[in-house]
This record gives structure tokens, sequence and C-alpha cells, in this order.
């Protein structure tokens, strides 16, 4: 008796948690609507238009022009491309810069924080060796997108000499060496971050 | 100078052999174009065109220096290009775009030329076939496709070719064809390097205003250079409705 009641127990108890996972068949849920635009002679609009692109090894940036004739188009978007690299590689710079500035205890130095801003710029100017344009276009008015690509590995190597001198402005102390030695693998690391 | 000279010289009783003889008609610009297609050549063959002179002799020698400067652009073109732009309250986008090759070895490069064909045209002027011997005899890079709608395909989209980059640049047309084809082929060469750029240097100053004459500017500098290798004008067209010349470009990669 007592083993039927017990059996009775779990059959209760199985049906009620059969109950909880049994679904009633909903609708399949609409797809959400994908507007696909198209551009000029028909050619769908890429993601990388919309959407940052970002690699371990690249640094990828878009540019827009819209000129006269296709040609000045494209040199519009390239130059804007190429800005926009040149303002992310100064950024990151700048950044790591005051990481450094922070730990060499120097902050209140005024000078020295010139002598890193001019630095810095240094290093944007630099840096920009080897920018290719991936892909590229056409929208439907006329105007030109164009999707440009740099190594980090050039910026890094453009980075050496900047940093060099950083060095030699503060070879006073071994822990200004350390700071030197952190602000190189903070920068390498930043470059690596796929978040912008 | 004068050996250039010399060289010619000796070219020139050649073209007796060759010429196609007498002026042809003003025909249409595509036309003449089609005296500069050299698909069907191996790699080693140039083409040069003189634009229209007072004499033969004088329209030849020009050509043959043309064919031989194709060459010398090939072996090592140096580009560079400064912008300046402006958006905000005043707008402004100027450029100014440079291109250096070396000239000294042009005699030499004479000297190794077999004239293959000599033809002349109202608007082209003297057009030269010949081939350079220091080339070996490869095929083309990018054997021009057919035509889509009439108009060539590198028109829409760039071709794509692994160990080889394409440009492409376009020129209204001027009084002498020959100018033409120059402004067209320069743009194309300057396209490449806006689109694989060595090194350029960028910098920008935005400003923005607040108050009662809100306002946002924006200057930009840039400068770009780079070498190109390989250079060479694959195919052209010439686009009546808008009255443009279009050259297509390519570089070893």
């Amino acid at each position: 008796m007592k083993k039927l009641l017990i059996m009775l127990v779990s059959a209760v108890v199985l049906f009620g948690l059969s109950g909880c996972t049994t679904t009633k068949k909903d609708a399949p849920a609409p797809k959400p609507v994908v507007k696909v635009v198209l551009g000029a002679d028909g050619i769908p609009q890429p993601e990388w238009v919309y959407k940052a692109v970002s690699t371990q090894d690249m640094h990828f940036e878009s540019g827009y022009g819209k000129m006269s004739d296709k040609q000045i188009s494209i040199k519009r978007a390239t130059v804007e491309a190429k800005n926009k690299i040149a303002a992310w590689v100064s950024t990151s710079v700048k950044e790591v810069v005051v990481t450094y500035v922070n730990d060499a205890g120097s902050g209140d130095n005024r000078q020295a924080m010139d002598a890193m801003e001019t630095i810095s710029q240094q290093v944007a100017e630099a840096t920009l060796s080897g920018v290719t344009t991936e892909s590229m276009w056409i929208d439907a008015d006329g105007g030109v997108w164009v999707l440009c690509s740099i190594p980090l590995a050039n910026i890094e190597k453009s980075f050496e000499p900047a940093a060099e001198a950083v060095a030699e402005a503060f070879v006073e102390s071994d822990a200004a060496a350390a700071a030197n030695a952190k602000m190189k693998d903070a920068f390498a690391n930043l470059l690596k971050k796929t978040d912008r | 100078m004068a050996r250039i000279g010399i060289v010619l010289l000796m070219l020139l009783p050649l073209l007796g052999c060759s010429s196609t003889g007498g002026h042809p008609e003003r025909g249409e610009q595509s036309l003449s174009l089609s005296l500069l297609e050299i698909h069907t050549y191996p790699a080693n063959v140039y083409v040069g065109l003189s634009g229209p002179y007072a004499t033969e002799e004088h329209m030849v020698e020009r050509a043959i220096i043309s064919c031989a400067r194709s060459i010398l652009l090939e072996e090592a073109l140096a580009l560079d290009s400064t912008l300046v732009m402006q958006d905000g309250a005043a707008k402004a986008f100027a450029v100014k775009e440079m291109a250096y090759y070396d000239e000294e070895g042009l005699k030499g490069v004479i000297e190794d030329l077999t004239l293959l064909s000599v033809s002349f045209d109202s608007r082209a002027g003297a057009v030269v076939l010949a081939r350079y011997s220091r080339k070996p005899e490869t095929r083309r890079t990018y054997p021009a496709g057919p035509d889509f709608e009439g108009r060539p395909p590198w028109l829409t989209s760039y071709p794509s070719l692994d160990g080889y980059r394409f440009g492409v640049g376009s020129s209204k047309a001027y009084y002498f064809l020959n100018d033409s084809l120059e402004a067209s082929d320069f743009a194309a060469a300057q396209n490449l390097l806006d689109l694989y750029t060595e090194h350029a240097y960028s910098v920008a100053l935005d400003t923005t205003r607040d108050g009662s004459a809100k306002a946002m500017d924006r200057v930009l500098y840039q400068a770009q250079r780079g070498l190109l290798v390989g250079f060479a004008i694959v195919d052209r067209y010439y686009e009546p409705e808008t009255d443009t010349y279009w050259s297509l470009a390519s570089i070893t990669e």
C-alpha cells in the first residue's frame, strides 16, 4: 500500500512537471525585416557602411564623399577614411601618454605634458603607412563609400622612435624606465582592443 | 639629348616600311583610341603617340619619346599629393598633385626599341608601336574583357587580379588628344595613390563655437606620397555622352 502511495505521488509529481514543460506551440516569431539598400548598379549596401569592422591585426575606418564626379568623390572618401585612422592613432597614443605620465608621477609637470603632446602628434604623422582601400560602394545618389585598413604592426613600428624619445626625456629614474616599458606594452595592447 | 636625336634619326628610315601612309579623315575619338590598343601584343610592346605636329618626322620623333617614357614610368613613378579641405560656413577642396620619373634612361630605352608599326591620325598624330628588347615577351596582365553595354566593366568596378592593383582615372577632353590621355593617365596614377597609400600625413582642426553664433568648422590637411612600380595603362575608353576620357592603370603589388 505504501509502495502504491509512493508510485501515485510520483506519478502526480511527474504529471505536474510535465504540465510545466509542455508549451502551447506559438506561431513562429516574425523574422525582423532586413531592408536591403541598393546602390548604384543595383549592388546591395555592404555591412561595413553602417557597422564598424575590426580584426586583431588591422584597423579599419570608412569614409564617405560626394563631389562633382566619381573620381573626386573617391578621393574625398579616402581622405575622410585616412583622417579617421589618423585621429584614432592620435587618440590611442594620447591615452597611453596620460597613463604614462600618471605612472611616472609627472602629472603636475606641465612642461613634460607639453613634450608628450608634441610627441603624440609626431606619432600620428608617422603611423599612416600602408593604408589600403579594401572595399568601395557607391550609393544610389552617387556618393562613394570606402573602407580603408591599416596594419597595426605598421602603427606599432612607427611608434618606436617616439617611445625612444619619451624614454630619453625621462631617463633620470628606474621608475621612469619601467613606466616607459609599461607605456609600450599599453600601446600595443590598446591597438589590439577589438572594441573602439 | 643630341644622342637621342641621332638614335631617332636612325629609326626614321624605317618609317617607309611601316607607315600606313596618308592622313585619314578626322574620325571619332574612339577611332583614334583604337589605334592605341595593344591587347593582342605581348607585354614588351609599347605604344606612343605624338599629337599633331607640322611634319611627320617631328610627330614620329615625339611618338617614340612618348613610347620610351611609358617604359620609364613603368620602371618607377613617384607621386605626391597634398590636399586642403574646409567644411563649415566656408567650403573648400583644393588638391595639388605631382608625378616624377627618371628621365636619365631615355636614350638607353630608345636604343633598345624596335619599331613594329607607325600610323598617322589627324587627332593622335603619329602612333608608334615598338618592342622593348630588355623586357621578356610575356602575356599582358589584364587583357581587357568584353564590354558591357558598350562600356568597359572596369568603369563600374575595379578589376581583381592577384599580384596587381588597379586604378581608374578620367579627364575632360582637351584640345589635343595626347593632352587628354596624359591627364586621364595621371588621374589613374593618383587614384592608385589614393587607394593604396604608402605614406600619409593627416591633420584636422575642428572648431566648435557656442553662444549666439553657433558654428562648426573643420580644416583638414593631408599629404601623401608613394612610389609606383610596374605602372602601365592597360585600357582606355572615351565616353561620348560626357566627352570624357578614361584610363585603367595597373601596378605590381
